[in-house]
């Protein structure tokens, strides 16, 4: 396979970033709204033209991860022991410069890359990652 | 590493910003420093990184981190299909100007060992000089029209003469204020941040060296201008160290330069710098 990958992944990032968003949930919903956040938390992650989590990270069952940052979820620290509250982890995604310098993330919120819907329904899904 | 991170992130959480100084690639950044000790520090700071990475491997770039790959690249270096370029570049070498003269008149020895020199910093003209411009510069000293940065031909000379210096090593100079202005503006564009996805050339180049970006590894800044131009297999083609930051820029969302443009011809001189002791092999060879 000869395509190059990162423009490919970060251009897509980009285009991505210019899409409707197809969901509507709210970041808190319950029981079987929940599941279905966590599912379309999921597809938004792994997707190369939104998130695409899976260019600098290992998440469970995603394949041709890479490793610039931790694998998720890191070892030994569950999502609600490093960030609290969910809202704190979506703030984190949103800017992560603003949380801890020097981060080196994209700040998928402050850049416009992805809508704060979608980055509650992604903090759903990391939230029930186990 | 991981344990940083959770005393980075949680620090941040908690609003402790003093653990930042653990982020020491960052102080590599400092354009005060001047050329030497930016060298110094460089060489320091991936000799650190890398225990088992002599100076002159970095030649091979990301190949450093990954034998197998790099015994991939030895077999593919014995047909590099950028020889093709490299001999077209030769042929346009040697084609003389309406008046009779020819390239390797403009340059010392010819050409030979020139490009270990390049960029310079020309103190009259105050501006960095490249393989590129130097070439026009040539043309136009012979009453012939510049050719367009990026063509084939411009690539083809520009390989040819580079070539020239293949097995030397690296030896960019930079003297006197102009010339480390421009060097310390060229260091200052390497490490600000950019596009949409708000990366540095640092933030991957000296940060993340030997990671993963999915499958493809980082490759560090050392070493890298020594093998441009290259033949990349996703190019098809052979292209210049420009060209490909044309690329990265672009990969982050933001907007990429002019070919030979000042930016660029400051950021080539800086990252030709820091490759200083590193041995030319033209043109290179990337997936
Ligand atoms: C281009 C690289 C890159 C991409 C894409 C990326 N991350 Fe990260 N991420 C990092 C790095 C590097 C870190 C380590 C901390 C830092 O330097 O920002 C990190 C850290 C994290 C952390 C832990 C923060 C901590 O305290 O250490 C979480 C959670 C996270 N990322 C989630 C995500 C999610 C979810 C996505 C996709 C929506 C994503 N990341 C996409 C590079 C990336
Ligand atoms: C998001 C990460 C990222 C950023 C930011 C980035 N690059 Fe790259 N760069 C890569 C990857 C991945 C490759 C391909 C693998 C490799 O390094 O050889 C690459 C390749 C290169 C190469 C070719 C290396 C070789 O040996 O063939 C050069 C030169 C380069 N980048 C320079 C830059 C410069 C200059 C900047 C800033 C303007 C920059 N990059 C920004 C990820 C990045």
């Amino acid at each position: 396979m000869k395509i190059h990958l990162l423009q490919y992944i970060t251009r897509s990032l980009v285009i991505g970033a210019m899409s409707i968003v197809p969901f509507g949930a709210s970041a808190l919903a319950e029981g079987a709204d929940m599941t279905k956040n966590i599912d379309a938390g999921r597809t938004l992650a792994f997707d190369r033209a939104k998130g695409n989590c899976l260019a600098c990270h290992a998440l469970p069952g995603g394949t041709m991860a890479g490793d610039v940052g931790p694998a998720l979820p890191m070892k030994g620290v569950t999502f609600q022991q490093m960030f609290q509250t969910k809202e704190k982890l979506v703030a984190f995604l949103a800017d992560p410069e603003k949380m801890f310098p020097y981060a080196n993330m994209p700040e998928f919120g402050k850049n416009k890359v992805l809508t704060h819907e979608e980055l509650g329904l992604i903090a759903d899904y990391l939230w029930s990652l186990k | 590493m991981k344990r940083w991170l959770i005393a980075l992130s949680i620090a941040g959480l908690t609003g402790i910003s003093g653990a930042a100084q653990a982020v020491n690639w960052w102080d590599l950044g400092n354009i005060k420093v001047g050329p030497d000790e930016t060298l110094k520090q460089f060489h320091e700071y991936f000799k650190q990184r890398f225990p088992n990475i002599p100076l002159e491997k970095y030649a091979i770039g990301s190949y450093a981190f990954n034998p197998e790959m790099y015994s991939q690249y030895q077999e593919a270096m014995q047909f590099n299909p950028g020889d093709l370029t490299l001999s077209a570049g030769q042929k346009l070498w040697d084609i003389p100007f309406k008046n009779g003269k020819t390239y390797a008149s403009c340059y010392p020895n010819g050409g030979k060992g020139v490009a270990t020199h390049y960029p310079y910093f020309d103190d009259k003209t105050k501006t960095v000089v490249t393989i590129g411009t130097s070439i026009n510069a040539c043309r136009s000293e012979n009453g012939e029209a510049p050719l367009k940065y990026g063509s084939p031909d411009m690539v083809a000379l520009q390989t040819y003469l580079t070539s020239l210096s293949n097995g030397m090593p690296m030896a960019i100079q930079v003297s006197g204020p102009a010339a480390t202005k421009a060097f310390e503006e060229g260091k200052a564009y390497y490490f600000m941040k950019r596009g949409q996805l708000n990366f540095s050339c640092a933030s991957c180049h000296v940060a993340y060296p030997g990671k993963y970006l999915r499958d493809q590894i980082i490759s560090p800044v050392l070493g890298e201008s020594a093998h441009f131009p290259s033949y990349r297999a996703a190019w098809s083609s052979v292209n210049t160290l420009q060209k490909r930051i044309e690329g990265c820029n672009k990969n982050v969302g933001a907007e990429p330069q002019p070919l030979e443009s000042v930016d660029y011809r400051n950021l080539e001189y800086f990252m030709s710098y820091l490759s200083n002791g590193i041995k030319i092999n033209v043109p290179g060879y990337r997936p």
